[in-house]
C-alpha cells in the first residue's frame, strides 16, 4: 500500500562510487555477460560460488550496502523461491527422499537450486547496475548501444527516448497512486480485504483517477516537448555525452574474464 | 474529545540509503471547533502531519489519538476515525471517479455504512452548503468547471459529517473569488462544530480565520500559539521560505523606525494607527 516506504527494485540510488562513475555502456554489457555466462554453466554448482563472490565485491564497490541490494530484491524472491519448487517436485530422477505423494530427487534438487540461483544472480546484478546508474544514463547507454543496428530501421533514439520517459515517470506515477489511494481510503474505501472481484472493484476510484491523470500528463509532455521543437533524433547533440574510459575497459574485460572463466570451468575442467 | 498529537517523529525511507526525517517530535492538539492553521515551507513535513491524522501514515515514534484512541496500523477503530476525521488533499478534484455527482457523493457514505436515506438527506444538505444546484447531481463530474469540480470533491468528502477536517492546501489553483467562498463555506462549518486543521505555506490568507497557528520548520515545531502572538515572534525571527504579509512586514519596519504602531496585518487599523501618530506629531 505505501509504495514509499521502501526502496523498489532498481531504483538508483544518487552516491559517488567507481561503479557510479562507470559509462552506462560498459555496466549494461556487464550485466549481458554475466547473465549470459550464468545461464551457460549447468553441470555444477562451483561457479555460482565465483559469481556471487564477483557480485559482492561488485556491490562493495558501489557504495551500496550489500543488504540494500539484497532487501529490494524482494519482489521477485517469490519468483525464485516458485522455480526452485517446481524444479523440486517435479524433476524426474533418482529419489532423495519422499513425503507422502511428493518424490525428492537429487537432479530436481540441484536445477531447482541452480535455476533458482540464476535468477536471483540475474535479479541481483541488474539491480546494482540499476541502482547505480541514473534512467537518463541508462537509456542513453542503451540508445549508443543499438545505435548500430539504425541502418536495418531499428528506431534506437525513439526507442530510448520512450524508455527514458517512461522510466522518468515511475515515480511520478507510483506518487500519484499512493495520493489517490490515500484520498480514497480517507474517503472509507477498503482496499485491501474481500474475495478477488471485491477488490478490484474496490479498486476502480483508484484506476479512474490514475488514468485520468496519466492522460493528462502525457498531453501536457507532448505539448512541451513540441514547444522546444522536439523532432526526434535528427540532429541532436548531448549536453553529457557518453565517455568510455580506462575504468571501463578494466571493468568490463573484469567482468567477462570471470563471467567466462566460470563456464570454461563449468564445461570442461570440473 | 480532541485530537492529540503527541511527540510525534516520521522517517521516509527507514534504513535506506534514502533514509529522510520528515517530522521531528511535534506536539499540538485540535479541539471541537477550532481552527487551526498548520504554516510551513515545502519540504517543512506539514502534509506528513496532515495524512497521520486520519491513520494513513502512522507515527515512526510519537503517538496520535482522537476521541481517546490511539491509531496504529490495522486498528479496528481505524475506519470509524477516518468518518470522523475527514482529510482533503491537495487538489481533491484529482480523486473523482464515478459517472455522476451523485455516486460520487455517496461513495464515503457507502463504504461508512450510512443508510441511504440518511446519506440523501446529507447529500441536499450539503448541495446547499456548497451553494451546488440540484441538477448537478445527474452530471459527469468531469464535465464540470475547475471550480465546480473542487466544490463536489469537497462535498463528497463533507457529506459524512466529520468532526474534524483537515484540508491540505485547500486553495491551490483557486482564483480570489473561489477562494473567498471557500472560506465562508469552512466558516459555516466551524459554526457548527467542526474543528478544521488547515494547512498552507500561505500565512496571509488563515491569519484572519484561524485560532492557532503551528508553524513547521524542517519537521520541527517552530512556534504554536495565537496568530497575534504567532506574528509577534515571525516578525522578530523570520523562519526559513515563510513569506509575512506586506502590511505586518511594513508595520514592523515602522516600529523599528520608532513610531508607536500595532504590530497588524490589518491595512485598516494599521492606517489609523499611524493617523493617530501623525496628528500627535503635527499637534
Amino acid at each position: 500500500m505505501h509504495f514509499l516506504e521502501h526502496l523498489s527494485l532498481g531504483q538508483y540510488v544518487p552516491a559517488k562510487s567507481f561503479i557510479h562513475s562507470l559509462d552506462p555502456r560498459s555496466k549494461v554489457l556487464a550485466v549481458m555477460f554475466l547473465i549470459t555466462s550464468v545461464f551457460l554453466a549447468n553441470t555444477t554448482l562451483w561457479p555460482y560460488v565465483i559469481w556471487f563472490v564477483l557480485i559482492v565485491i561488485i556491490s562493495s564497490l558501489s557504495n551500496i550496502s550489500f543488504k540494500t541490494v539484497v532487501t529490494s530484491t524482494r519482489p521477485v524472491l517469490i519468483l525464485i523461491v516458485f522455480t526452485l519448487a517446481i524444479n523440486l517436485f517435479f524433476a524426474d530422477g533418482r529419489e532423495l527422499f519422499r513425503i507422502a505423494f511428493i518424490s525428492i530427487t537429487e537432479e530436481g534438487l540441484l536445477t531447482g537450486i541452480k535455476m533458482g540461483l540464476r535468477l536471483f544472480y540475474l535479479v541481483l546484478f541488474a539491480n546494482i547496475t540499476m541502482m547505480t546508474t541514473s534512467p537518463i544514463e541508462l537509456s542513453d547507454g542503451i540508445e549508443s548501444l543499438l545505435s548500430p543496428f539504425k541502418r536495418y530501421g531499428l528506431p534506437a533514439h525513439e526507442f530510448a527516448m520512450m524508455m527514458t520517459i517512461a522510466l522518468r515517470f515511475i515515480p511520478t506515477l507510483l506518487d500519484e497512486t499512493d495520493r489517490i489511494m490515500k484520498a480514497q481510503l480517507a474517503r472509507g474505501a477498503d482496499l485491501d480485504s474481500g474475495g478477488i472481484i471485491k477488490r478490484f472493484k474496490a479498486l476502480i476510484p483508484v484506476l479512474v483517477p490514475l488514468f485520468v491523470i496519466v492522460f493528462q500528463r502525457a498531453e501536457e509532455l507532448a505539448v512541451a516537448m513540441e514547444a522546444r521543437c522536439y523532432r526526434g533524433d535528427y540532429g541532436r547533440s548531448r549536453m553529457r555525452p557518453l565517455m568510455w574510459g580506462v575504468c571501463d575497459s578494466l571493468y568490463l574485460s573484469a567482468i567477462l574474464f570471470i563471467s567466462a572463466s566460470g563456464v570454461i570451468l563449468d564445461r570442461w575442467i570440473l | 474529545m480532541s485530537i492529540k498529537v503527541c511527540n510525534v517523529s516520521y522517517v521516509y525511507h527507514r534504513d535506506t540509503p534514502l533514509e529522510t526525517v520528515s517530522l521531528r517530535d511535534v506536539s499540538f492538539d485540535v479541539d471541537p471547533g477550532e481552527w487551526i492553521a498548520v504554516v510551513g515551507h515545502t519540504g517543512s513535513g506539514k502534509t506528513t502531519l496532515a495524512q497521520m491524522l486520519n491513520g494513513l501514515l502512522f507515527p515512526t515514534s510519537g503517538e496520535v489519538v482522537v476521541d481517546g484512541l490511539k491509531l496504529y496500523p490495522k486498528a479496528p477503530h481505524l475506519k470509524s476515525l477516518r468518518r470522523k476525521v475527514g482529510l482533503v488533499f491537495q487538489y481533491p478534484e484529482h480523486q473523482l471517479f464515478a459517472e455522476t455527482v451523485l455516486d460520487e457523493m455517496m461513495y464515503a457514505p457507502k463504504n461508512f455504512g450510512i443508510p441511504e436515506d440518511e446519506a440523501r438527506r446529507n447529500i441536499e444538505k450539503t448541495l446547499e452548503l456548497f451553494d451546488l444546484d440540484e441538477n448537478v447531481l445527474s452530471k459527469n463530474p468531469f464535465e464540470l468547471s475547475g471550480g465546480q469540480r473542487r466544490k463536489v470533491a469537497l462535498a463528497s468528502i463533507m457529506v459524512v459529517e466529520p468532526d474534524y477536517l483537515v484540508l491540505d492546501e485547500p486553495t491551490a489553483g483557486l482564483d480570489w473569488k473561489g477562494r473567498e467562498a471557500l472560506f465562508s463555506i469552512l466558516e459555516d462549518f466551524r459554526t457548527k462544530g467542526t474543528a478544521i486543521v488547515q494547512i498552507t505555506h500561505d500565512i496571509e490568507m488563515v491569519l484572519d480565520h484561524c485560532d492557532k497557528l503551528l508553524v513547521l520548520e524542517n519537521g520541527r515545531k517552530k512556534l504554536w500559539g495565537t496568530p497575534a502572538e504567532a506574528i509577534e515572534e515571525l516578525a522578530e525571527k523570520p523562519v526559513k521560505g515563510l513569506v509575512l504579509p506586506e502590511v505586518l512586514e511594513f508595520a514592523h519596519s515602522l516600529r523599528n523606525a520608532g513610531l508607536n504602531v500595532p504590530l497588524t496585518w490589518d491595512e485598516k487599523s494599521l492606517l489609523e494607527a499611524i493617523e493617530r501618530e501623525v496628528s500627535s506629531c503635527i499637534s
